[in-house]
């Protein structure tokens, strides 16, 4: 009996755990899963896992979260400890390279303003590529004339080099998500010994396997030699929001409008006589969509997914305004709608826009849009902002949110920051108080939005 | 409960030719023993709607086939009147000068139109319920499909409450072009089925094409697997497109890969000129070989 009360603890802490990293597992399942475990037996530890994975994951997208953590949580108590220990040295470590990092890496006496991703960065370059940055921080901070408000030029190019480095790095260096709240543990379950998620979502690495991947993957941590594939999946995610958008009616069971031209269809074998009445449902209003995409330096990966995004949509749906923002604002709408591809269209507006890899000046922006395009701004009109909330003049910028809220419908902050860091920002806290804020981080995410899950 | 053990399932789908990995045996056993609904996703032709049938054949059970498409609704899967049927019964009767028909006469069994759901609860027998490509229906059948499963029975107002005697074994299958429910998710055991390796896939070759040289088989296996794994190959080759391009080129008399062979063979494989077009410049049929040996 005791044997069995402690089996079954450990299925229930391995469920929480699963549940903590985001797999939807009920008790129902869980149960299920004892109970295959009963037809499949213990002794078989594939077999063992097989079970486990057929009752508690239903999502292939879900597969490598459940193999890493099958394979980190099921070992011998001595292994599990040792792996604990592990964790919460690499844990310690993790701080300790931080900390070297804001010590190293100052300009007149300051820190150099890096967010936690860009000095994990840094601490894991070579040596010679640290003390190249160093040398060049250095060297700027005794140069001739330069004061202190060169700073925010200097930490952009700081920040471009790790950006940089970072595309070419292995993201399991970086912290992994708290999940137990016990830094060993959350280290040990993002551990997937040296492999990349290999198990039972690999198969022939097929194509579904990747998109699937790169759809819940975030944005920024989409590998350069991943893009085809993901551009070529946003293409798709598209295509397939434009149905979705762009038809007027939809059948409907609801007693609404009277769709002829199916009853008709669906009578003709029973002679003319009409007993089965068919309706369909006057879609919502069609919406007037205003997205205003922040390309400031901290946006820049981000936006080289979202903007294909936008340009797939506004080759199927209409009523798309486009805008970007960095320093200033511009509107990209014409751009997006007519070039015959988004490279060429990409290609015009990187020529032609002065709104890429600045600071960020939402503020100035609001303004601008509602001084100079107000006939964009009606009631009808969803504004959709893709920011991670990053920018000057915190305080003016939410006012002039407030001011955009009574113009148009609807406010729709889509936040590319990581959900578990906005409890960090006071920016996310003020713009969440005048406007829906979700967030967009993956591509999955977009589709999300636009698939009128929250439009 | 079916009587049946791992190994014997394994066995007999062997026997059937349907080449498989152990998991996926486990994860249909499970299925079959927790008396759940099967779940099977993957992309198109990896061997789906393959299993489906293949069960049906190893039980030697009916395969009551449900393909679902946008607009399917409850009359088009469970059932109709068969109104016409009723008319002329109603005309031959007065015709004949008989008394009116009652409402009873016209709604019995005979006069009922069994869609594939009603079809499979109330067999008699145990069978196999295959619901095709679930993605393309609507959320509202969706719904309308897991209060089915759940129960298996089925009111039907002119003729009462119909239960399934014997609880079919039901698979669904989905190419994932929609996201399914999360209700109906919970309610099935899930299986991903992903494109073979190499060697999986020369046994499903050799098992299901005979007279095809060893060498033939290994060449076009690995050819299939470099265009899955290629990022330019949009729609990768399903299985049942490699059997075809196997049988063709066996019928052809090859016992072995050429690049002039590939090059004229492509569109069985291939079946976007984008595809085609961008394996004749980016890839090539010479240099796919030399990879492949």
């Amino acid at each position: 009996m005791a044997v069995q009360n402690h089996f079954e603890e450990h299925m229930v802490y391995f469920v929480y755990l699963l549940r903590q990293q985001g797999l939807r597992v009920g008790t129902a399942e869980a149960m299920e899963a004892l109970e295959a475990i009963s037809v499949a037996g213990v002794e078989d530890r594939q077999a063992f896992k097989a079970a486990l994975q057929a009752t508690l994951v239903k999502k292939a997208a879900d597969f490598d979260v459940f193999e890493r953590t099958f394979e980190n949580y099921f070992v011998p108590a001595e292994v599990k400890e040792e792996k604990i220990v592990q964790g919460r040295e690499q844990a310690e470590k993790y701080e300790e390279n931080l900390q070297k990092v804001e010590e190293e890496l100052t300009f007149k006496g300051e820190q150099l303003n890096l967010e936690e991703t860009e000095k994990v960065v840094y601490a894991s370059l070579p040596e010679k590529e640290q003390e190249r940055i160093k040398q060049f921080v250095s060297e700027t901070e005794h140069g001739k004339n330069v004061e202190s408000s060169f700073k925010p030029v200097l930490e952009s190019i700081v920040k471009g080099s790790l950006r940089y480095w970072r595309s070419r790095q292995d993201e399991r260096m970086h912290k992994p998500p708290s999940v137990t709240g016990d830094p060993g543990w959350d280290w040990m379950l993002a551990d997937d010994g040296g492999g990349s998620g290999g198990g039972a979502g690999d198969g022939a690495g097929g194509e579904s396997g990747l998109a699937r991947s790169l759809k819940e993957m975030d944005m920024s941590q989409i590998s350069e030699k991943d893009v085809p594939e993901a551009a070529e999946l946003i293409r798709k995610m598209t295509r397939r929001l434009s149905n979705s958008l762009s038809r007027r009616y939809r059948a409907s069971r609801k007693k609404r409008e009277l769709d002829l031209r199916r009853t008709i269809r669906d009578n003709i074998s029973y002679g003319g006589s009409i007993y089965h009445l068919r309706y369909r449902d006057r879609r919502k209003q069609k919406l007037r969509l205003l997205l205003l995409c922040d390309t400031s330096g901290s946006m820049i990966r981000y936006t080289s997914f979202i903007l294909p995004f936008i340009y797939g949509l506004n080759m199927v749906v209409s009523d798309i305004e486009s805008f970007v923002f960095s320093e200033g604002l511009e509107k990209i709408t014409d751009y997006m709608e007519k070039r015959d591809s988004f490279e060429e269209a990409r290609r015009e507006l990187m020529k032609k826009s002065n709104q890429w890899g600045g600071g960020t000046r939402l503020a100035v922006a609001v303004e601008r849009l509602m001084k100079e395009h107000e006939e964009v701004l009606t009631p009808k009109t969803i504004v959709i902002i893709v920011s991670d909330t990053r920018t000057t003049l915190l305080h003016e910028s939410r006012k002039r949110i407030e001011n955009l809220q009574d113009r148009v419908k609807d406010v729709i902050w889509l936040n590319t920051l990581p959900h578990h860091e906005w409890d960090q920002l006071r920016s996310v806290q003020m713009f969440r108080e005048v406007s829906r804020m979700y967030p967009c981080n993956r591509l999955a995410d977009l589709e999300q939005v636009f698939a009128g899950k929250i439009i | 409960m079916l009587q049946i053990s791992l190994n014997e399932l394994k066995q007999r789908l062997e026997n059937i030719n349907y080449v498989c990995e152990e998991d996926t045996v486990l994860t249909v056993y499970l299925a079959l023993q927790l008396q759940k609904p099967l779940l099977i996703e993957g992309a198109p032709g990896v061997g789906k709607t393959e299993m489906g049938k293949a069960l049906a054949e190893v039980f030697d059970m009916d395969l009551i086939r449900l393909q679902c498409y946008e607009g399917l609704d409850e009359n088009k899967a469970l059932y109709e009147w068969n109104y016409q049927k009723q008319l002329l019964k109603i005309q031959m009767s007065k015709e004949m000068g008989q008394e009116g028909m009652s409402e009873s006469e016209l709604f019995t069994r005979e006069y009922l139109m069994e869609r594939p759901l009603l079809k499979a609860i109330s067999s008699p027998e145990k069978s196999v319920l295959l619901i095709d490509e679930v993605d393309k229906c609507d959320q509202e059948f969706e719904a309308f499909l897991f209060e089915v499963l759940s129960d298996f029975q089925v009111s039907i107002p002119e003729l009462g409450t119909v239960k399934a005697n014997e609880v079919p074994i039901v698979v669904l299958t989905s190419n994932s072009e929609r996201e399914l429910s999360d209700g109906l998710r919970r309610r099935c055991i899930y299986l991903y089925l992903d494109f073979p390796p190499v060697e999986r896939e020369i046994r499903i070759i050799n098992k299901k094409v005979s007279g095809v040289s060893q060498k033939l088989s290994e060449d076009i296996a690995r050819v299939v697997n470099a265009l899955r794994e290629s990022d330019l190959i949009k729609k990768k080759p399903s299985i049942a497109e490699t059997l075809d391009w196997v049988r063709a080129l066996a019928s052809l008399e090859q016992d072995r890969l050429s690049p002039n062979l590939v090059d004229d063979s492509l569109g069985i494989l291939l079946k976007s000129r984008r595809d085609q077009q961008a394996f004749r410049e980016e890839i090539g049929a010479q240099k796919i070989l030399e990879n492949i040996r």
